[in-house]
């Protein structure tokens, strides 16, 4: 009969020889790894431009804006990209002053960092860069590089500050009714001076993006837990069962949400990007 | 007539090979057939742990093609005719060619204290909802195949056996930390020696369960999420200090009288070795 010990410290695992994975197990760290890069160089970028946000005044006056905005007769739809909203600099006109050097510093850097904090933080997304980035692990089954018995998971700071993901919940609720405010905003554009109601791409693109941005935050683990996941006895909490049991549904599709809306608020703040900086004219159905 | 080509693990804890062998398909054949068909044809001394051939018993687990799966639920036909690898499970001692002492498993189970029942229901029969036990439910249809805990990177690639009691437990302790019946603060327990902080949520425990329990969005984060509440949150604790959130009203984890968890020294269980 052998040990009933477990192996001791030190001892690496059973090295069963020649039984690796024959499956393309790297196809999708690596996919999830370029998307990663792709989204974080474009919204870097966007970041520090400090331009091209909005396609009209909305009671700011930007000096970008008066060069790329046609005429009176032009439609200037009302969009507003998601990366500057809110927009903090016209709450607290101070910052307009701010520099770093001789740089402006641009309104997105007040705010993205609670967009990225609450990704950051997410149990979907953890999933997704300790695989694709950290490969911790690659993938299942997957011998990893840098196999340690130091590993401390998330026990340690800096990682055990994602024990906070319902505080960047809690940001990232507000962030979303500004989305659904500037969602309301698309739904018109001025021309002579004059608002009107209508409907262009952007409309439609910023109605795809608030939507799944709001299924991905309210699908949230967090507060899956908060409405009800807390409770032991449902029977005597009959009305968080049922909120919980909503979110709870919508809480398996949290990874789908996780990534359309990634990809809907990238292509959301790309078109008002094009639109603003006169590249390409707003697609008008009426 | 049509065969289907094995390589199989062969050795002990001093070493071994892979033994190619070649078996005659049948048609509905699942690998665990094919293994009963090389000890029945070919090399009766080739050790395998299996009982019910039916995705209950959790015995077949192995390595299948590198992937932690149910011998006896792993289709020849998936193969393609392609030769089909198998090796015992990783992350346990060898014990010999696809056995392993999975026996640190039952001692991790041992000391989590059973359900310590509230006052008011000592005694009594349960008197439950079927809304209160659903939840618990999933947790319960684990069969104890070990999958999870053969995948689970802490456990299989950085041997943290003395710091995570691995996803199996935390599921065996969400379903008694949820119980409407449970009197006992389990929390104190997953934070200090089950180490749920040492989970990072990369799901494969959930991707090989043959029960499709889905161990981390609906065992592990509910548990880190109500870790976070006691230990993380500063607000939820100065609410708690000041009255405005309820006290814990469970009972601390060191009230659970000590013979409840000595089993753990006897490391017994089904499948021991």
């Amino acid at each position: 009969m052998a040990t009933q010990q477990a192996p001791p410290r030190g001892t690496v695992r059973i090295e069963a020889p020649d039984n690796d994975r024959k499956d393309s197990y790297w196809v999708a760290p690596t996919a999830i790894l370029a998307t990663f890069a792709v989204f974080v160089i474009y919204s870097t970028i966007r970041a520090f431009m400090g331009k091209y946000y909005s396609t009209y005044y909305d009671g700011h006056s930007f000096a970008w804006m008066a060069a790329n905005l046609r005429g009176a007769s032009a439609i200037r739809p009302h969009y507003w990209s998601p990366f500057y909203s809110p927009y903090i600099p016209g709450y607290f006109p101070f910052l307009k002053a701010l520099k770093i050097g001789s740089w402006p510093l641009s309104a997105a850097l007040y705010v993205m960092v609670f967009p990225l904090a609450f990704r950051a933080s997410c149990y979907f997304c953890r999933k997704t860069y300790y695989r694709a980035v950290f490969r911790d692990p690659e993938a299942c089954a997957v011998k990893e590089k840098f196999a340690r018995l130091n590993y401390t998971g998330e026990t340690k700071l800096p990682a055990r500050a994602v024990n906070l993901h319902r505080y960047t919940f809690y940001i990232a609720v507000i962030l979303v009714i500004f989305h659904w405010y500037h969602l309301y905003n698309a739904f018109f554009y001025s021309q002579y001076g004059q608002t009107h109601f209508g409907v262009g791409l952007g409309t439609i693109i910023f109605l795809v993006d608030t939507v799944a941005l709001t299924a991905y935050t309210f699908s949230c683990h967090s507060w899956r837990h908060l409405v009800g996941g807390v409770i032991n006895r449902y029977s005597r909490a009959k009305s968080r069962f049922k909120v919980w049991s909503g979110v709870s549904k919508l809480n398996e599709y949290h990874g789908q949400f996780f990534w359309i809306s990634l990809v809907t608020v990238l292509i959301a703040d790309l078109y008002v990007f094009l639109v603003s900086s006169g590249r390409i004219t707003d697609i008008r159905f009426f | 007539m049509e065969k289907v080509t094995l390589r199989v693990f062969r050795g002990d804890k001093t070493g071994g090979e892979m033994v190619t062998y070649e078996v005659p398909k049948v048609p509905g054949m699942v690998v665990l057939d094919a293994i009963h068909q090389i000890q029945k044809e070919q090399d009766t001394t080739l050790a395998c742990r299996w009982n019910c051939k039916a995705a209950k018993c959790g015995s077949c687990s192995a390595e299948i093609d590198g992937k932690p799966r149910l011998m006896c639920k792993t289709s020849v036909d998936e193969f393609n005719g392609q030769p089909i690898t198998v090796g015992p499970m990783r992350a346990f001692p060898l014990l010999r060619d696809l056995v392993t002492d999975v026996s640190w498993n039952f001692k991790m189970a041992a000391k989590i204290p059973p359900l310590q029942v509230l006052p008011e229901m000592e005694g009594k029969p349960f008197v439950l909802q079927q809304v209160d036990v659903d939840r618990v439910q999933e947790y319960r249809k684990c069969i104890e195949c070990f999958l999870c805990q053969d995948v689970c990177h802490v456990i299989r690639e950085h041997n943290r056996k003395d710091a995570f009691f691995g996803p199996r437990q935390m599921v065996r302790i969400a379903g008694l930390e949820m119980h409407p019946a449970d009197r006992i603060n389990r929390r104190e327990q997953l934070k200090a020696e089950a180490g749920v902080g040492m989970c990072n949520i990369t799901k494969c425990c959930t991707e090989v369960c043959p029960e499709h329990i889905r161990i981390t969005d609906n065992a592990i984060i509910p548990l880190k999420e109500r870790v976070a509440d006691d230990y993380y949150d500063p607000v939820a604790g100065l609410l708690r200090s000041i009255g405005v959130l309820p006290r814990e009203k469970k009972a601390p984890f060191n009230s659970v009288p000590n013979e409840q968890t000595k089993i753990a020294a006897q490391g017994t269980g089904k499948k021991g070795g």
